[in-house]
């Protein structure tokens, strides 16, 4: 057996309620959101979620090429969910496999409903999402940034699609399944919304909930997402208003 | 019976696609949306309230052909009676030839070229038609392109031109501006050229902050000084 091969640990969480990381059950990791650090896409984001670590590009509305997969009445959206090579503990082979083009499939039907994709008929907007560490809950940080760096890229929309996942270990629900949790808990739950308007545009789930549990999972998400809906509304103006500041210091000295 | 009115934030602040800027039955500007008595932002971008009429000035976004527009684009193919020029867009300008078929076509665009041009048709179904009939309209031979975001040129250019207007006058140099985010400039001095890149840029990045003129006049004095004294 490899040395790298993780041993699942004794217990994943306390029976006075704290998990492996020390959170309690309805904590999140710390989020942080950066907007427009990329110079070369029309719109760009990095978020730390956790121990994860992701770059969201956005580039268009481009014109489509080959021609034929364009649409006449509305733009495609495309999207591209990758890891890094160095982003997982054993090197993950590089290129798309059976997981990341399902990703890259869902997180494109996530962020899909919040567009005007009727605005730029005959166009494609691509999204890139660059996995570069992997802490469990890649495809909701992705999704969160993507939109995120949509909005930075100038695309029209209803709304920001935030996201969160909800695990289960044991009897007890967790909020925003850590690494530990995601390996060896016993079900895990994917949800990302449109928060303006209370619409789920994604729902995953590993393992087995009871229809109690499953709603009071969801519950637990969506709460959690519009916390993250705050704290990206936040990144976007923070990218104005450091400009603001700057030049105010200037002005004062 | 009037619906009670309300808006929500103050003008020429921040908002964020999906916030509520206002609610009632207001008139609807570019960059918002309705949902039900909400009016809400679909961009990014600074409010914009002018009496009844709503809207928000994107600070983000990719040029979008209209009618009327004043572009500048690169000439990539020619056809037998059009040019296909590229304008930074989602849809390439096509440039009707002015063909007379007893004689050859002569002088006109070569591949590579830039060229200055209104568009005078488009719908998003089609690619806009593009025209180089006009004063200031046609190739642009020399000078140098400089690139900014497209959602910035009306600050470039600035309330009835003034912007564009100070700029040309403590330069002395040639501007024109596509309303695509590139600006054709022609400089006598290279330096002077640098300094004028340098003022542009700054437009482009605080154009969300008051008192961009005042600030702009400031540093073209400053570094122009510089630069003329050095000379």
């Amino acid at each position: 057996m490899s040395i790298f091969i993780e041993k699942p640990p004794e217990k994943l969480i306390d029976e006075d309620g704290t998990r492996i990381d020390g959170r309690k059950p309805d904590e999140m990791r710390p989020v942080r959101i950066e907007v427009g650090i990329l110079e070369n896409a029309d719109g760009s984001a990095y978020i730390e979620w956790g121990g994860n670590r992701i770059l969201a590009a956005v580039y268009g509305p481009r014109e489509l090429h080959p021609k034929h997969l364009a649409q006449p009445d509305k733009a495609v959206l495309r999207c591209r969910y990758n890891m890094a090579p160095f982003s997982t503990s054993t090197r993950k082979k590089p290129g798309p496999d059976r997981r990341s083009i399902e990703l890259s499939k869902v997180i494109r039907e996530a962020l899909e409903p919040s567009l005007f994709l009727h605005e730029f008929p005959g166009t494609t907007i691509d999204v890139f999402v660059e996995v570069l560490r992997s802490d469990a809950g890649t495809r909701v940080a992705g999704t969160t940034a993507a939109s995120v760096a949509l909005a930075d890229a100038g695309i029209p929309m209803r709304g920001l699609v935030s996201a969160c996942t909800v695990g289960r270990v044991g009897d007890v629900l967790v909020l925003d399944v850590g690494h530990e949790e995601d390996q060896w808990g016993d079900a895990d739950l994917a949800l990302s919304m449109l928060v303006d308007y209370n619409e789920i545009t994604l729902l995953q789930m590993d393992g087995t909930l009871t229809p109690q549990q499953l709603k009071q999972a969801i519950g637990m998400a969506m709460d959690a997402c519009k916390k993250i809906h705050e704290l990206q509304k936040q990144a976007i103006r923070e990218k104005y208003l450091k400009i603001v500041r700057e030049i105010a210091g200037e002005t004062s000295t | 019976m009037p619906s009670s009115r309300k808006i929500l934030f103050e003008n020429r602040s921040i908002v964020v696609p999906g916030e509520v800027v206002a609610i009632g039955n207001y008139k609807l500007s570019t960059g918002v949306f309705r949902e039900r008595d909400a009016v809400k932002a679909s961009k990014v971008g600074l409010l914009d309230v002018k009496g009844d009429k709503i809207g928000v000035i994107p600070l983000e976004g990719s040029y979008i052909p209209s009618v009327g527009d004043e572009v500048i684009g690169k000439v990539i193919d020619e056809g037998v009676n059009m040019y296909l020029v590229e304008i930074k867009a989602p849809y390439n300008g096509v440039l009707l030839k002015k063909i007379q078929p007893d004689k050859p076509t002569k002088g006109e665009l070569r591949i590579g070229e830039t060229v200055m041009a209104k568009i005078i048709r488009f719908d998003r179904g089609a690619n806009p038609l593009l025209s180089i009939d006009g004063p200031g309209l046609g190739p642009l031979r020399k000078g140098m392109i400089l690139e900014v975001e497209p959602s910035k040129v009306p600050r470039i250019i600035g309330k009835k031109g003034s912007m564009i207007k100070m700029l040309k006058e403590l330069t002395g140099c040639d501007i024109r501006v596509g309303r695509n985010g590139l600006v054709w400039v022609s400089c006598k001095d290279p330096r002077i050229l640098a300094v004028l890149a340098k003022a542009i840029r700054k437009i482009e990045l605080e154009s969300h902050v008051s008192g961009l003129s005042d600030r702009v006049k400031a540093m073209l004095e400053e570094e122009l000084t510089k630069v003329r004294e050095g000379s």
